[in-house]
């Protein structure tokens, strides 16, 4: 089974949350097994449009809602093991970067960060991801019987069809964090960098004449 | 208080990115090597600066490498570390290199660990996350303020969208991104008495790599520059939407 963590802001799913639910169900597909997923904390979206996705159940964990790498950690580890999960997939984003390098210790799992392709299981289980900050690619096999991705957000064609997943609260144990969250400025009624489609950036050339400061 | 650096050795930026051996390994050849800006400029700078503020704070650094680390060691022990470790061994495997230095921060019982937020040329940003569950602590990632009262930290991380204000009891790994510091350059007082100051090697820890490189591709050649007169901004339009695609 391949599972799928789904990162929430403000109760919400976030856009990167649906390309990699669509990313493994396709690993999935591939492995001939299914895709599920686990969300922390109180939701309002519908879940069980995530079927639509190629998730076939979401696992909801009532969890506190600051969010805390080690503690998300331990919940997924749980998870992953009570449910027999072979592969986890997170968005390499900013808390994917902070619980998917925790949990590959913890279940002892191999991870690529940054990747940006399904796995080629042809010969092993191989992972494109990007490296020299974007200059070329490396192809990193994964040796351990679980395994760990964490996919860059925007390098997958999210793939849609009909499908309805089934939602069930997943009893774990929830521990305190040991980071305490006193202020957080977030900038609202924007799209943050990493969640937006188009990037558009401007300049302009050193060597034409209007180039002061 | 006793303050842990990882320092990695990357290619320098404006390095030519190629490879060899049938494309399983990167082309050294020629390559001008430096310490990964991240651990530089951010991690070690802002712990020079604790260490400036608390005269009794040390700073010790630890990298995985091979002996052609140790000149980016010197440099970051002439801006100002105490002391240097090197762990023998050279992995692309961040599970292994973690294990390594959590055996060296195990043993010097440190307080305070900074990495990079990534290195520049493999950019995991996996080892301060993995060296945190290894020494099970807690781990504050992407920090851009870092601040210390007694035995509590306040740093201030980037999240989605804007920044948030943790705090949090020592001992703890923090990556260090843009904001927490400036740069520095080693002034020849730091370059001379780094000669002298220790670095210890040692072997490194009987660990299996959870990963492999099975190999390195560079990507297609970009196509040449389409060049848009600033007076025909309808063909600049026309152009990202049927050639580019991009809306």
């Amino acid at each position: 089974m391949v599972l799928v963590y789904l990162d929430l802001t403000d109760g919400q799913l976030k856009k990167s949350a649906f390309e990699v639910a669509s990313y493994a169900a396709q690993t999935a597909k591939l492995l001939g097994t299914t895709a599920q997923g686990i969300v922390l904390g109180n939701v309002t979206d519908d879940l069980s449009s995530l079927g639509k996705y190629g998730i076939t159940k979401v696992h909801t964990v009532a969890a506190a809602t600051q969010f805390d790498a080690q503690v998300v950690t331990k919940v997924i580890a749980d998870a992953a093991t009570q449910l027999g999960a072979t592969v986890v997939v997170f968005s390499n984003n900013l808390n994917g970067k902070a619980v998917a390098p925790r949990l590959s210790v913890r279940l002892k799992a191999g991870l690529v960060s940054g990747a940006i392709a399904l796995p080629d299981i042809s010969n092993g289980f191989v992972v494109k991801k990007s490296v020299f900050s974007g200059k070329a690619f490396a192809n990193v096999s994964i040796t351990t019987a679980v395994k760990i991705i964490s996919l860059n957000p925007n390098s997958f064609n999210i793939i849609t069809a009909e499908g309805v997943a089934e939602v069930v609260a997943l009893a774990a144990t929830v521990d305190a964090p040991r980071v305490e969250i006193t202020a957080t400025n977030k900038v609202t009624g924007e799209i943050s960098l990493t969640e937006a489609e188009i990037v558009v950036s401007g300049g302009r050339g050193l060597k034409g004449p209007k180039t002061g400061v | 208080m006793k303050i842990l650096v990882c320092i990695s050795k990357t290619p320098d930026t404006t390095a030519k990115i190629a490879f060899a051996d049938n494309n399983t390994k990167f082309a050294a050849d020629g390559v001008q090597w430096i310490i990964n800006p991240y651990d530089e400029w951010f991690a070690l700078v802002r712990a020079i600066e604790l260490k400036e503020a608390n005269a009794a704070a040390t700073i010790s650094l630890v990298t995985v490498g091979g002996a052609d680390a140790e000149p980016i060691i010197r440099k970051a022990l002439a801006l100002g570390g105490d002391e240097a470790i090197r762990i023998n061994a050279n992995s692309h495997d961040s599970y292994y290199i973690a294990s390594q230095i959590a055996a060296v921060a195990k043993e010097g019982a440190y307080d305070l660990i900074f990495t990079g937020k990534e290195t520049i040329d493999y950019n995991g940003s996996s080892i301060g996350g993995m060296l945190a569950e290894l020494l099970d602590m807690p781990f504050i990632s992407l920090a851009t303020k870092f601040d210390i009262e007694a035995s509590t930290a306040t740093v201030v991380r980037e999240i989605e969208g804007g920044e948030e204000t943790n705090k949090a009891t020592l001992p703890i790994v923090v990556s260090c991104q843009k904001g927490m510091a400036e740069q520095r350059i080693p002034n020849m007082k730091g370059i001379m008495g780094a000669r002298t100051k220790p670095l210890k090697v040692v072997e490194p820890s009987a660990v299996d790599a959870l990963t492999n490189i099975a190999g390195f591709e560079l990507p297609p050649a970009k196509a040449g520059v389409k060049l848009v007169s600033a007076e025909n901004p309808e063909e600049l339009v026309r152009l990202l939407h049927e050639e580019a695609k991009v809306f």
